[in-house]
């Protein structure tokens, strides 16, 4: 199984390698972390000169919030140029944080907020900057207050991984990536 | 004893230039009733009637009375110039008329709560002794003693936090990521942000927070998570109404992010010289954080208000 890992934070970028061998292990997986990205874009390069050059790639795990290219805006183009690509969002937005952003005074509906994140998407994939416009993804969610799972669910992440990592999660999410299944919060 | 008598007593500042802080202390904190009723815009009555319509219905002070024709369209203006909309503290005046620097009049200012708590011990002691000796009999707690002057818990915001002894080897994971350099970054980031008018640095600067917050979590130094959960919450508001902030109310988000850099600042050192958050664990720096908590409740719900000025073709304009 081959995963490629993307988190700004070198800390965390080597957590998750640690959680996802430790994890693959007592499941008897055989995981080789592939690669490694410190931005969305770097990944996304990677990534696809990875997939270019024949290899595959089982998962690719995104932090959310980075620097240049955030992990939402790389989901939204890897899916757009890699279909079948399976990939993990890994974040630290709490409870509290998700649930402060649902208190701010907004009347908007979900659907609503997601129109408004699509039309930001269709720039990421155009690649068309827009000035005195939102460009990227999290800086809408974050305009908006939209809980970025819903981001993730929409444009087809396999999974959403809360920090600290947890074995028994990561455990969890490799399952649902050897068996398949639908979009799940960890 | 007030402050201003303080920053003369101990020679901080002359004459002069107190007096030149307190005259725009006086024109920049008047209260819009101040305003209202001093300058006879507005008589009590009409200020009492509007003041009910105004729960009842949605628009500001300033529009319910002009609505009802309690003031003309001139005398508004009259009262918009006159009134500034919030009140600054004094040290915050110091700073921004060059009197000193930000850490120069926090310093003072810190001394200044510290020589008026002790103030208050000595009134309060003095108190005592002279109830002791009428009512001899009477037995005062040496506990309630050592509470005075001090914070309730049940009083304040601040939730109980367990302090925990911190992992050796992973509290190192939090020094190196929050060193002097990345302190004096994450500080030059805050002052920047006042001064500009690109909400991409206050982007970044919720990153960094994020990032050290995670890191916080990670050691379990919960403390520190949870002041850098508060600061972040409030530039992430910034960041939302960035567009309609006023240089005042960016002013406030500064000084409010600086004080908490430097409450977690304190933290990170106890971390190192301590293994665990001990000055969390003291009642006087706990007003600090009490401090702290207030301002950025108070400055946030100035931020969320501008959400009234934030209509969806505003918002659907900016994606």
């Amino acid at each position: 199984m081959n995963i490629f890992c993307t988190d700004d934070n070198s800390l965390h970028l080597t957590l998750i390698q640690q959680a996802l061998r430790g994890a693959a292990s007592s499941l008897n997986l055989d995981l080789k972390i592939i690669g490694t990205a410190s931005t969305g874009q770097e990944a996304f390069d990677k990534v696809k000169q990875l997939l270019n050059s024949g290899n595959t790639i089982d998962l690719v795990t995104l932090d959310i919030r980075m620097p240049e290219l955030d992990g939402l805006s790389a989901l939204i183009k890897l899916k757009n140029s890699f279909p079948s690509l399976k990939i993990c969002m890994a974040s630290s937005e709490d409870d509290k944080t998700v649930a402060r952003g649902h208190t701010t005074p907004m009347e908007m509906s979900l659907a609503d907020k997601l129109k408004l994140i699509e039309k930001v998407a269709q720039r990421i994939i155009s690649g068309a900057i827009e000035q005195g416009k939102i460009n990227k993804v999290l800086d809408g969610c974050d305009q908006i207050a939209l809980d970025p799972q819903e981001v993730a669910k929409k444009y087809g992440a396999l999974a959403f991984l809360h920090k600290p990592y947890k074995i028994e999660d990561v455990q969890q999410m490799l399952k649902l990536l050897t068996s398949g299944g639908s979009f799940t919060v960890f | 004893m007030q402050f201003a008598t303080y920053l003369l007593k101990s020679n901080l500042i002359s004459k002069e230039q107190l007096k030149k802080v307190l005259i725009l202390q006086f024109t920049r904190s008047t209260s819009l009733v101040e305003v209202l009723l001093n300058s006879s815009f507005c008589n009590l009555e009409n200020f009492l009637i509007s003041l009910d319509l105004f729960e009842k219905n949605k628009l500001d002070l300033l529009e319910t009375l002009e609505t009802n024709n309690f003031l003309s369209l001139e005398s508004k203006d009259k009262i918009l110039s006159q009134y500034k909309e919030s009140l600054i503290p004094l040290w915050t005046l110091l700073v921004q008329d060059e009197i000193c620097n930000y850490h120069q009049a926090r310093s003072w200012y810190e001394n200044y709560l510290k020589e008026l708590e002790d103030l208050q011990k000595q009134k309060k002691t003095n108190e005592t002794s002279t109830i002791q000796e009428s009512h001899k009999s009477s037995k005062i707690s040496s506990k309630e003693d050592t509470h005075q002057g001090m914070l309730n818990p049940s009083q304040t915001p601040i939730p109980n936090i367990e302090i925990k002894i911190l992992d050796a080897l992973m509290l190192s994971e939090l020094l190196e990521a929050f060193d002097e350099t990345k302190r004096s970054e994450i500080e030059q980031t805050i002052i920047n942000f006042s001064k500009n008018s690109d909400v991409e640095i206050l982007r970044s600067l919720y990153r960094e927070l994020h990032t050290l917050k995670g890191t916080s979590r990670f050691i379990k130094a919960n403390a520190s998570e949870y002041l850098i959960h508060q600061l972040e919450s409030l530039v992430q508001e910034s960041i939302r109404y960035f567009n309609l902030m006023n240089d005042y109310l960016k002013l406030k988000v500064e000084e409010d992010l600086l004080l908490g850099l430097d409450l977690i600042w304190d933290l990170r050192t106890d971390i190192q010289l301590h293994d665990h958050e001990k000055c969390w664990l003291d009642k006087n720096w706990q007003k600090k954080v009490f401090i702290l908590i207030e301002n950025i409740l108070s400055t946030s719900g100035k931020v969320q208000k501008l959400s009234e000025q934030l209509s969806i073709d505003k918002i659907d304009d900016m994606f």
